[in-house]
């Protein structure tokens, strides 16, 4: 395994994980380390159990790990749940002011050499002049003694995350200090980090920043000026996110009263020439079909962000899955052409929104991105964004100014690619419909045979020029290697992550990360699968949705597959495990 | 609070034809609806308030929800939207939304927006977009022959309620108003003048304006027929003495009035618009259609650095 050190802090609802999280990732990257945040937590506002877990590395990555180097349990059930999670030569933290650990649990701590560090917060934190909130800032400094690394790096994270409240600064400072010297006085071994990893001061640049949040930057760059939604986990944080930054770019964020709203809503501003959006879940999104058909119809240009949870129904509100592939696919009545596309890093959630809108508009159809709860809900470490690298691409919009003046414009009409020139309704043009009905090049209701054949044609005929034109998937690792594996959304960082750690074993794979999925490459994708001696799919779901979409447009059987439905995400040792148990079936 | 933004007319924009006339409306394509059906009256009147208003075929834009009321979107020449069953008003919204600029009349029936599309009715009210919104109001599902909508009268029989309808009869405008309606208006396709300066007045309101045009269906509604209409109707602006109030409106629009009033029932003349009300845009005087571009994000990245 790749040497990470990994933490998981763990307690209710409501103290103050999340911020804890925050504070922890920010301060690593001030002490030149790399680290990726992961969060679990059930559909509640206060109790359940919350688990923020942060892995810490000098190098890149964005995964999670199923062993821990240190627990911070602030309750019992904590340490019930995950006291086992903790490896040899661990540490358990816990607050001895909520609980005592009972003997069994000693014991078997002791025999993994688990080093086991009470502490009494809500005492160490009154102590220092705080109140029962800021427990968590003393195990934060608590925590940061066990990593061995400066203090000052902490308290002054912790001034910078307190700026628009100076007055509570010194009192959280000294709560930190509080939880770092408790644990020089209990114990003198402490872990230092900069021992098991060489600091990159680069990482100091960096970013720590949500899916959710970067997607919403994407949003903003990419020059939408709509953006109409129905909360829904996991993409509500998109919202509120918005809502708070996008307005500051004059971008109306208007929280509609259902999903059929927020698509009639971008389907309608789009028709009228600015850029539009809307995020929701599967089910959010399955009120929003009808009008998917719509936009087909209308070839008006429609972008929606599909966040995925486990279904059906209800399902796992707050956990992760890739189960509504299908649905991005085959979602809505008719045939029409689509693009469904699946970032798979905080990267990609940040470029890939200007190119949706430009494929959107580009060909006048809708563009559908998946994303998980894992993407949009971790936390990342991450170089800042390269803005040099979003470019709006309008299509062909005729102007007043460039508009033919002796010609007729017929707002559908026949082309060689089937993508007909539009003009925005209250130009000087040329009047026309935009019918939900079957109709002519002006828009005209038709139910002639001919005439309806043709236009059905035209619009299928853009799905070719989109195929034509989409980029091949992305290939990683070693191109030529003789095992294969093909995935799609956030699971490429934890198969990348993979893949480094199996080639220092000398253990070679490719993998095939497949962005855009529909309209699906099946030339570059069956090449890929021929080249392999062996070839796997990994994906978050039960049936293989991607798989079976390869079968149906390669005829391929893609017969080794690691899938998983249970709201978690797929965690690296679980890949490492399965590509080396591919590599046994070369042999 | 603060100040709202200015308040933006629509109707102030250049227009497309000098001296706009009926025959300029003019679609090759002949209407298809029943004789005698109210939809003829409700499609001239609108013709004719564009043309009173100086608006030509590419000054507006007119969405149709479907029905009917739907079929008319490719019977008159100017810029047209279809969209689907009871969703024509988040459609208008949206198209509204991202160009102020442009005049939007939505269209649709009693049909669809009462039974699946209600909450976007309800919810249009409380945001008051400034669209204008056209009810056909004939109490019965035409394009699909003749079945019960929540305006049907309770107990009347239609060919999907051959026991009459179990419903209570729904009431649209005491619903408008109780979900903040700023303009409320009765029309009635037996008097086109009327029908069409209500239509112009509510073009000129700075809100969400409804017109509930009562309409004659001779197919399929036989229960309210033209003269019964006639026979009940008043104009409510006839003396001048009309108490523009909630209260009064609410009052006289309920079903167990003999009498039928018409005319604007209700309006709020200090309405500021969703858009106007949008303080976070003060520093944007343009349209959302005119604003897309890149935008430079360098300050927001500052909060995850």
């Amino acid at each position: 395994m790749p040497r990470r050190f990994v933490i998981k802090v763990t307690g209710a609802a409501g103290q103050g994980i999340k911020t804890s999280g925050l504070i922890l990732a920010k301060s690593l990257k001030e002490a030149g380390l790399f680290s990726f945040g992961y969060t679990e937590y059930p559909s509640l506002i206060r109790g359940g159990h919350n688990v923020f877990q942060i892995e810490i590395s000098d190098k890149p990555f964005a995964s999670v790990s199923l062993q821990l180097d240190v627990l911070m349990a602030l309750n019992e059930e904590s340490v019930r749940l995950h006291q086992q999670e903790l490896g040899k030569d661990g540490y358990l933290l816990f607050d001895q002011g909520a609980f005592n650990l009972n003997e069994e649990v000693k014991n078997a701590l002791q025999t993994r050499n688990i080093q086991i560090i009470a502490l009494n917060l809500l005492d160490m934190a009154r102590q220092s002049g705080g109140s029962a909130i800021m427990k968590n800032i003393v195990s934060l400094g608590a925590i940061w003694k066990v990593f061995g690394l400066d203090l000052a790096v902490l308290t002054k994270v912790i001034s910078e995350i307190f700026q628009k409240n100076t007055e509570a600064i010194p009192v959280n400072i000294k709560c930190a200090e509080a939880g770092f010297q408790a644990i020089e006085t209990n114990s003198t071994d402490t872990n230092s980090l900069n021992k098991i990893f060489k600091n990159n001061p680069e990482f100091a640049d960096y970013l720590i920043i949500g899916g959710n949040e970067a997607q919403g930057l994407g949003v903003i760059a990419a020059g939408v000026r709509l953006y109409s939604s129905y909360p829904m986990t996991p993409t509500s944080s998109l919202l509120t996110y918005l809502a708070k930054e996008g307005t500051k770019y004059g971008m109306i964020v208007k929280q509609a009263e259902d999903e059929i709203t927020a698509a009639n809503m971008v389907v309608g501003a789009y028709f009228n020439g600015t850029r539009a959006m809307c995020a929701t879940s599967g089910g959010g999104f399955d009120l929003m079909t009808e009008t998917l058909s719509l936009s087909g119809m209308l070839e008006t240009p429609f972008v929606a962000i599909i966040g995925q949870r486990p279904g059906p129904a209800t399902g796992l509100p707050t956990w992760t899955a890739q189960g509504d592939l299908n649905l991005a696919v085959y979602a809505g009545h008719g045939e029409f052409p689509r693009i469904v596309m699946a970032p798979g890093d905080i990267q990609e959630a940040f470029q890939l929104t200007a190119e949706a809108h430009n494929l959107a508009e580009k060909y006048q159809l809708p563009v559908l991105m998946l994303t998980d709860k894992f993407l949009g809900e971790s936390m990342y470490t991450t170089p800042v964004f390269d803005q040099e690298h979003v470019s709006l691409n309008r299509g062909e919009i005729i102007s007043e100014e460039n508009a033919d003046k002796s010609k007729t414009y017929l707002r559908y009409q026949q082309t060689e690619s089937g993508v007909s020139p539009r003009w925005l309704p209250g130009s000087k043009i040329s009047t026309f419909a935009a019918n939900s009905d079957e109709h002519t090049g002006k828009g005209y209701t038709t139910e002639d045979a001919q005439e309806a054949a043709a236009m059905q044609e035209k619009r299928m005929l853009k799905e070719t020029a989109v195929k034509q034109n989409l980029p091949d998937p992305t290939v990683y690792g070693d191109t030529g290697a003789e095992i294969g594996v093909i995935s799609w959304g956030s699971n490429k960082t934890v198969i990348l992550d993979a893949i480094a750690d199996l080639e220092s074993q000398g253990l070679k794979i490719a993998f095939m990360q497949i962005t855009y999925i529909w309209p699906l490459k099946e030339i570059v994708i069956s090449d890929f699968i021929k080249s392999k001696n062996i070839i796997a799919t990994i994906e978050c779901n039960y049936r293989g949705q991607l798989r079976t979409l390869i079968k149906q447009s390669t005829g391929l059987d893609i017969k080794d597959k690691l899938q998983k439905y249970n709201g978690r995400p797929f965690y690296i040792e679980e890949v490492v495990n399965y590509l080396k148990s591919l590599q046994v079936k070369t042999i | 609070m603060q100040e709202p933004n200015k308040v933006t007319s629509p109707l102030t924009q250049n227009n497309s034809v000098k001296n706009p006339a009926l025959q300029d409306f003019q679609s090759p394509v002949m209407p298809t609806w029943c004789p005698g059906c109210g939809d003829y009256a409700i499609w001239s009147c609108l013709k004719q308030a564009l043309v009173q208003q100086n608006l030509g075929p590419m000054d507006v834009l007119l969405c149709f929800d479907i029905g009917c009321n739907g079929n008319m979107v490719d019977k008159i020449n100017a810029y047209c939207l279809k969209g689907l069953h009871g969703r024509v008003i988040p459609l208008a919204a949206g198209a509204h939304l991202a160009n102020k600029n442009l005049p939007i009349i939505a269209i649709a029936g009693d049909g669809g927006t009462f039974d699946e599309g209600i909450q976007h009715f309800i919810h249009a009210l409380r945001s008051n977009y400034r669209i204008t919104f056209i009810l056909h109001n004939n109490c019965d599902f035409g394009l699909t022959t003749g079945q019960a909508t929540p305006t049907t009268p309770e107990g009347q029989k239609m060919n999907s309620s051959p026991y009459g309808v179990m419903e209570t009869r729904l009431n649209p405008l005491q619903l408008a108003l109780s979900a903040g309606a700023t303009f409320i208006a009765r029309g009635f396709t037996g008097n086109m003048s009327q029908l069409t300066e209500l239509i112009k007045s509510g073009m000129q309101h700075n809100g969400f304006s409804y017109i509930d045009v009562l309409q004659h269906c001779p197919t399929y509604n036989d229960f309210q027929d033209l003269k019964w209409t006639k026979d009940r109707v008043y104009n409510v602006q006839e003396d001048g003495s009309y108490p523009n109030t909630r209260e009064n409106a609410y009052k006289i629009t309920d079903y167990s009035n003999e009498k039928i009033p018409t005319g604007i029932l209700y309006q709020d003349k200090a309405s500021v618009s969703f858009l106007d009300k949008l303080t976070y845009r003060q520093n944007y005087q343009g349209i959302l259609k005119d604003e897309v571009k890149k935008y430079d994000i360098t300050d927001s990245l500052k909060e995850f650095s």
